[in-house]
Protein backbone atom coordinates (compact mmCIF):
# COMPACT_ATOMS: atom_id res chain seq x y z
CA UNK A 1 0.00 0.00 0.00
CA UNK A 2 2.76 2.42 0.97
CA UNK A 3 4.75 1.56 -2.13
CA UNK A 4 1.71 2.14 -4.35
CA UNK A 5 1.01 5.51 -2.75
CA UNK A 6 4.63 6.58 -3.04
CA UNK A 7 4.61 5.46 -6.67
CA UNK A 8 1.53 7.58 -7.29
CA UNK A 9 3.18 10.54 -5.55
CA UNK A 10 6.24 10.33 -7.78
CA UNK A 11 4.05 9.94 -10.84
CA UNK A 12 2.09 13.07 -9.94
CA UNK A 13 5.35 14.87 -9.18
CA UNK A 14 6.59 14.05 -12.69
CA UNK A 15 3.27 15.20 -14.12
CA UNK A 16 3.63 18.57 -12.36
CA UNK A 17 7.33 18.80 -13.21
CA UNK A 18 6.51 18.28 -16.89
CA UNK A 19 3.85 20.99 -16.76
CA UNK A 20 6.28 23.36 -15.01
CA UNK A 21 9.12 22.69 -17.47
CA UNK A 22 6.76 23.42 -20.36
CA UNK A 23 5.78 26.75 -18.85
CA UNK A 24 9.38 27.80 -18.21
CA UNK A 25 10.24 26.83 -21.80
CA UNK A 26 7.27 28.83 -23.12
CA UNK A 27 8.50 31.88 -21.23
CA UNK A 28 5.33 32.23 -19.19
CA UNK A 29 6.72 34.85 -16.84
CA UNK A 30 8.87 36.72 -19.33
CA UNK A 31 6.34 37.12 -22.14
CA UNK A 32 2.63 37.68 -22.75
CA UNK A 33 2.17 34.00 -23.61
CA UNK A 34 -0.43 33.46 -20.88
CA UNK A 35 -2.45 36.42 -22.16
CA UNK A 36 -2.59 34.84 -25.63
CA UNK A 37 -3.64 31.54 -24.00
CA UNK A 38 -6.49 33.36 -22.22
CA UNK A 39 -7.52 35.25 -25.37
CA UNK A 40 -7.71 31.97 -27.24
CA UNK A 41 -9.55 30.18 -24.45
CA UNK A 42 -12.23 32.83 -24.01
CA UNK A 43 -13.40 32.16 -27.58
CA UNK A 44 -13.91 28.50 -26.70
CA UNK A 45 -16.12 28.82 -23.62
CA UNK A 46 -19.64 29.91 -22.84
CA UNK A 47 -19.63 33.73 -22.67
CA UNK A 48 -22.15 33.53 -19.81
CA UNK A 49 -20.02 31.20 -17.68
CA UNK A 50 -18.01 32.16 -14.61
CA UNK A 51 -14.88 30.98 -16.42
CA UNK A 52 -15.43 33.56 -19.17
CA UNK A 53 -16.02 36.28 -16.58
CA UNK A 54 -12.86 35.24 -14.73
CA UNK A 55 -10.69 35.25 -17.85
CA UNK A 56 -12.05 38.59 -19.02
CA UNK A 57 -11.90 40.43 -15.69
CA UNK A 58 -9.07 38.72 -13.81
CA UNK A 59 -7.07 36.53 -16.18
CA UNK A 60 -6.35 38.91 -19.04
CA UNK A 61 -5.83 42.12 -17.02
CA UNK A 62 -3.66 40.36 -14.42
CA UNK A 63 -1.90 37.77 -16.51
CA UNK A 64 1.57 38.69 -15.21
CA UNK A 65 1.03 37.79 -11.51
CA UNK A 66 -1.04 34.77 -12.57
CA UNK A 67 1.81 33.55 -14.80
CA UNK A 68 4.21 33.85 -11.83
CA UNK A 69 1.74 32.00 -9.61
CA UNK A 70 1.23 29.14 -12.06
CA UNK A 71 4.89 28.80 -13.03
CA UNK A 72 6.34 28.91 -9.52
CA UNK A 73 3.34 27.05 -8.05
CA UNK A 74 3.78 24.10 -10.37
CA UNK A 75 7.55 24.09 -9.84
CA UNK A 76 7.29 24.10 -6.05
CA UNK A 77 4.50 21.51 -6.00
CA UNK A 78 6.58 19.23 -8.24
CA UNK A 79 9.62 19.65 -5.97
CA UNK A 80 7.56 19.12 -2.81
CA UNK A 81 6.04 15.88 -4.09
CA UNK A 82 9.28 14.62 -5.60
CA UNK A 83 11.51 15.21 -2.58
CA UNK A 84 8.80 14.68 0.03
CA UNK A 85 9.37 18.18 1.37
CA UNK A 86 6.35 19.94 2.94
CA UNK A 87 4.50 17.15 1.15
CA UNK A 88 1.08 17.79 2.61
CA UNK A 89 1.39 21.47 1.71
CA UNK A 90 2.41 20.57 -1.84
CA UNK A 91 -0.60 18.28 -2.15
CA UNK A 92 -2.95 20.99 -0.83
CA UNK A 93 -1.36 23.38 -3.34
CA UNK A 94 -1.92 20.90 -6.16
CA UNK A 95 -5.58 20.47 -5.23
CA UNK A 96 -6.04 24.23 -4.98
CA UNK A 97 -4.43 24.64 -8.39
CA UNK A 98 -6.73 22.04 -9.98
CA UNK A 99 -9.70 23.82 -8.41
CA UNK A 100 -8.45 27.21 -9.65
CA UNK A 101 -7.99 25.86 -13.19
CA UNK A 102 -11.50 24.40 -13.10
CA UNK A 103 -13.23 27.60 -12.05
CA UNK A 104 -10.93 29.72 -14.18
CA UNK A 105 -12.31 28.57 -17.50
CA UNK A 106 -10.65 25.18 -17.89
CA UNK A 107 -13.34 23.04 -16.30
CA UNK A 108 -13.38 19.39 -17.20
CA UNK A 109 -14.76 16.46 -15.20
CA UNK A 110 -11.33 14.80 -15.26
CA UNK A 111 -9.96 17.67 -13.15
CA UNK A 112 -12.14 16.44 -10.27
CA UNK A 113 -10.53 13.00 -10.43
CA UNK A 114 -7.08 14.50 -10.86
CA UNK A 115 -7.66 16.80 -7.88
CA UNK A 116 -8.85 13.92 -5.70
CA UNK A 117 -5.72 11.93 -6.53
CA UNK A 118 -3.76 14.33 -4.31
CA UNK A 119 -6.02 13.75 -1.30
CA UNK A 120 -4.07 10.76 0.12
CA UNK A 121 -0.95 12.95 0.31
CA UNK A 122 -2.86 15.54 2.34
CA UNK A 123 -4.24 12.91 4.72
CA UNK A 124 -1.26 10.57 5.09
CA UNK A 125 2.31 11.49 6.13
CA UNK A 126 3.89 10.18 2.92
CA UNK A 127 6.73 12.72 3.20
CA UNK A 128 7.79 11.01 6.42
CA UNK A 129 7.60 7.58 4.79
CA UNK A 130 10.02 8.63 2.11
CA UNK A 131 11.29 12.14 1.81
CA UNK A 132 12.97 15.11 3.42
CA UNK A 133 10.01 15.53 5.78
CA UNK A 134 11.34 12.59 7.79
CA UNK A 135 14.48 14.49 8.87
CA UNK A 136 12.68 17.82 9.14
CA UNK A 137 9.94 16.33 11.31
CA UNK A 138 12.59 14.80 13.59
CA UNK A 139 14.22 18.21 13.96
CA UNK A 140 10.96 20.23 14.22
CA UNK A 141 8.37 17.82 15.68
CA UNK A 142 5.96 20.64 16.52
CA UNK A 143 5.83 22.05 13.00
CA UNK A 144 2.74 21.21 10.98
CA UNK A 145 4.68 21.76 7.75
CA UNK A 146 6.57 18.48 7.99
CA UNK A 147 3.88 16.39 9.69
CA UNK B 1 -26.37 -23.39 8.56
CA UNK B 2 -24.49 -24.94 5.64
CA UNK B 3 -27.55 -24.84 3.40
CA UNK B 4 -28.11 -21.18 4.26
CA UNK B 5 -24.55 -20.37 3.16
CA UNK B 6 -25.07 -22.37 -0.04
CA UNK B 7 -28.33 -20.52 -0.68
CA UNK B 8 -26.61 -17.17 -0.21
CA UNK B 9 -23.82 -18.13 -2.62
CA UNK B 10 -26.33 -19.40 -5.16
CA UNK B 11 -28.31 -16.15 -4.95
CA UNK B 12 -25.14 -14.07 -5.32
CA UNK B 13 -24.06 -16.19 -8.30
CA UNK B 14 -27.44 -15.78 -9.99
CA UNK B 15 -27.42 -12.03 -9.37
CA UNK B 16 -23.93 -11.81 -10.88
CA UNK B 17 -25.00 -13.84 -13.92
CA UNK B 18 -28.02 -11.58 -14.35
CA UNK B 19 -25.87 -8.46 -14.17
CA UNK B 20 -23.38 -9.91 -16.64
CA UNK B 21 -26.12 -10.95 -19.05
CA UNK B 22 -27.59 -7.44 -18.87
CA UNK B 23 -24.18 -5.93 -19.57
CA UNK B 24 -23.40 -8.33 -22.40
CA UNK B 25 -26.88 -8.48 -23.93
CA UNK B 26 -26.77 -7.55 -27.61
CA UNK B 27 -27.87 -3.95 -27.92
CA UNK B 28 -28.60 -1.95 -31.02
CA UNK B 29 -25.35 -0.59 -32.36
CA UNK B 30 -24.83 3.14 -32.81
CA UNK B 31 -24.22 4.48 -36.31
CA UNK B 32 -20.45 4.88 -36.86
CA UNK B 33 -19.50 8.54 -36.50
CA UNK B 34 -17.81 8.60 -39.92
CA UNK B 35 -21.23 8.06 -41.45
CA UNK B 36 -22.70 11.06 -39.65
CA UNK B 37 -22.70 14.55 -41.05
CA UNK B 38 -23.51 15.97 -37.60
CA UNK B 39 -21.34 14.44 -34.89
CA UNK B 40 -22.32 14.63 -31.22
CA UNK B 41 -20.04 13.15 -28.58
CA UNK B 42 -22.34 11.55 -26.00
CA UNK B 43 -19.56 11.30 -23.44
CA UNK B 44 -18.62 14.96 -23.64
CA UNK B 45 -20.83 16.57 -21.04
CA UNK B 46 -18.90 19.83 -20.96
CA UNK B 47 -19.48 20.33 -24.69
CA UNK B 48 -21.80 22.91 -26.16
CA UNK B 49 -23.05 21.89 -29.60
CA UNK B 50 -24.51 24.46 -31.98
CA UNK B 51 -26.72 23.22 -34.82
CA UNK B 52 -27.68 25.81 -37.39
CA UNK B 53 -30.80 24.95 -39.39
CA UNK B 54 -31.83 26.85 -42.48
CA UNK B 55 -35.19 26.48 -44.21
CA UNK B 56 -35.26 25.10 -47.75
CA UNK B 57 -34.71 27.83 -50.31
CA UNK B 58 -33.42 30.27 -47.73
CA UNK B 59 -29.82 31.30 -47.15
CA UNK B 60 -28.34 31.43 -43.65
CA UNK B 61 -27.79 35.17 -44.05
CA UNK B 62 -31.55 35.66 -44.39
CA UNK B 63 -32.35 33.71 -41.26
CA UNK B 64 -31.90 30.47 -39.39
CA UNK B 65 -32.76 28.57 -36.25
CA UNK B 66 -29.90 27.75 -33.92
CA UNK B 67 -30.24 24.77 -31.59
CA UNK B 68 -27.77 24.86 -28.76
CA UNK B 69 -27.27 21.54 -26.99
CA UNK B 70 -25.84 22.88 -23.79
CA UNK B 71 -23.34 21.34 -21.41
CA UNK B 72 -24.82 19.20 -18.68
CA UNK B 73 -25.08 19.93 -14.97
CA UNK B 74 -22.18 19.34 -12.58
CA UNK B 75 -23.63 16.09 -11.23
CA UNK B 76 -24.43 14.81 -14.72
CA UNK B 77 -20.79 15.39 -15.58
CA UNK B 78 -19.72 13.35 -12.57
CA UNK B 79 -22.05 10.57 -13.74
CA UNK B 80 -20.30 10.58 -17.11
CA UNK B 81 -17.19 9.20 -15.44
CA UNK B 82 -19.25 6.05 -14.86
CA UNK B 83 -20.28 6.01 -18.54
CA UNK B 84 -16.60 6.12 -19.48
CA UNK B 85 -15.73 3.28 -17.13
CA UNK B 86 -18.42 0.88 -18.32
CA UNK B 87 -18.37 1.73 -22.02
CA UNK B 88 -16.55 -1.55 -22.83
CA UNK B 89 -19.50 -3.47 -21.37
CA UNK B 90 -22.39 -1.15 -22.05
CA UNK B 91 -21.89 1.56 -24.63
CA UNK B 92 -23.97 4.68 -24.28
CA UNK B 93 -26.17 5.18 -27.33
CA UNK B 94 -28.50 7.99 -26.33
CA UNK B 95 -28.49 11.07 -24.21
CA UNK B 96 -30.66 13.97 -23.11
CA UNK B 97 -29.12 17.40 -23.26
CA UNK B 98 -30.34 20.79 -22.01
CA UNK B 99 -31.42 22.86 -25.00
CA UNK B 100 -31.78 26.51 -25.91
CA UNK B 101 -33.28 27.58 -29.23
CA UNK B 102 -32.32 30.84 -30.89
CA UNK B 103 -33.51 32.36 -34.13
CA UNK B 104 -32.05 35.00 -36.39
CA UNK B 105 -34.34 36.85 -38.77
CA UNK B 106 -32.66 39.27 -41.19
CA UNK B 107 -29.74 39.81 -38.86
CA UNK B 108 -31.84 40.19 -35.70
CA UNK B 109 -30.97 37.43 -33.19
CA UNK B 110 -33.27 36.42 -30.32
CA UNK B 111 -33.95 33.59 -27.90
CA UNK B 112 -36.92 31.48 -28.94
CA UNK B 113 -36.93 28.86 -26.16
CA UNK B 114 -34.55 29.36 -23.26
CA UNK B 115 -34.84 26.02 -21.51
CA UNK B 116 -35.84 22.72 -23.05
CA UNK B 117 -34.47 19.23 -23.70
CA UNK B 118 -32.98 17.54 -26.77
CA UNK B 119 -32.75 13.76 -27.08
CA UNK B 120 -29.80 12.43 -29.05
CA UNK B 121 -30.14 8.87 -30.35
CA UNK B 122 -27.03 7.43 -31.97
CA UNK B 123 -28.83 4.22 -33.04
CA UNK B 124 -31.42 5.97 -35.20
CA UNK B 125 -29.11 8.91 -35.87
CA UNK B 126 -31.78 11.40 -34.84
CA UNK B 127 -31.85 14.39 -32.55
CA UNK B 128 -35.35 14.88 -31.20
CA UNK B 129 -36.14 18.51 -30.48
CA UNK B 130 -39.35 20.04 -29.11
CA UNK B 131 -40.31 21.51 -32.49
CA UNK B 132 -38.48 19.30 -34.98
CA UNK B 133 -36.05 16.45 -35.60
CA UNK B 134 -32.56 16.55 -37.07
CA UNK B 135 -31.16 13.58 -38.94
CA UNK B 136 -27.49 13.41 -38.06
CA UNK B 137 -26.73 11.22 -41.11
CA UNK B 138 -27.48 13.89 -43.70
CA UNK B 139 -28.35 17.01 -41.70
CA UNK B 140 -31.98 16.87 -42.80
CA UNK B 141 -34.22 19.16 -40.72
CA UNK B 142 -37.60 17.51 -40.27
CA UNK B 143 -40.57 19.57 -39.10
CA UNK B 144 -43.96 17.87 -38.67
CA UNK B 145 -42.66 14.78 -40.46
CA UNK B 146 -41.52 16.63 -43.56
CA UNK B 147 -38.16 17.91 -44.65
CA UNK B 148 -38.03 21.61 -43.88
CA UNK B 149 -34.41 22.39 -44.59
CA UNK B 150 -30.84 21.55 -43.78
CA UNK B 151 -28.82 21.66 -40.57
CA UNK B 152 -25.10 21.83 -39.96
CA UNK B 153 -22.97 21.77 -36.85
CA UNK B 154 -21.22 25.05 -36.20
CA UNK B 155 -17.65 25.11 -34.96
CA UNK B 156 -18.08 25.76 -31.23
CA UNK B 157 -16.01 28.91 -31.44
CA UNK B 158 -18.38 30.29 -34.13
CA UNK B 159 -21.37 29.38 -32.01
CA UNK B 160 -20.01 31.32 -29.07
CA UNK B 161 -19.12 34.23 -31.34
CA UNK B 162 -22.74 34.33 -32.51
CA UNK B 163 -23.91 34.10 -28.89
CA UNK B 164 -21.66 37.01 -27.95
CA UNK B 165 -23.28 39.12 -30.66
CA UNK B 166 -26.68 38.23 -29.21
CA UNK B 167 -25.55 39.13 -25.69
CA UNK B 168 -23.75 42.22 -26.98
CA UNK B 169 -20.57 41.00 -25.31
CA UNK B 170 -17.66 41.53 -27.70
CA UNK B 171 -14.53 39.47 -27.20
CA UNK B 172 -11.83 41.22 -25.16
CA UNK B 173 -8.99 42.51 -27.27
CA UNK B 174 -6.30 42.10 -24.63
CA UNK B 175 -5.66 45.78 -24.14
CA UNK B 176 -5.38 47.45 -20.74
CA UNK B 177 -8.83 47.44 -19.04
Amino acid sequence: MRAALLGLRYLLAIFFAGAAVNKWKQGYITSDYLKSVFLQRIEEIDPESFGAWFIENIGIPHYVPLAWLVCWGETLIAAGLLFGCITRGAAVGAMAMMFAFAIGGYYDASLIILGLMFLPFVILPTGRWHGVDKQLHARYPQSILFG
Amino acid sequence: MESAVKKTWATAFLALMLLLSLGCAPKSQPIPTERLQIKINLLCTTCDDFLQCTATGQSASAGFTLYRLREKSFFAQIATIWDYLIQWASRKTSDRRPLTIYVEDNGAPRVLVSDSVAKVDMVTGLIMLPDSTIDMRDGNWIVAGESAGQCRALVRRDGYRWLRSLLNKPLPTGGTP
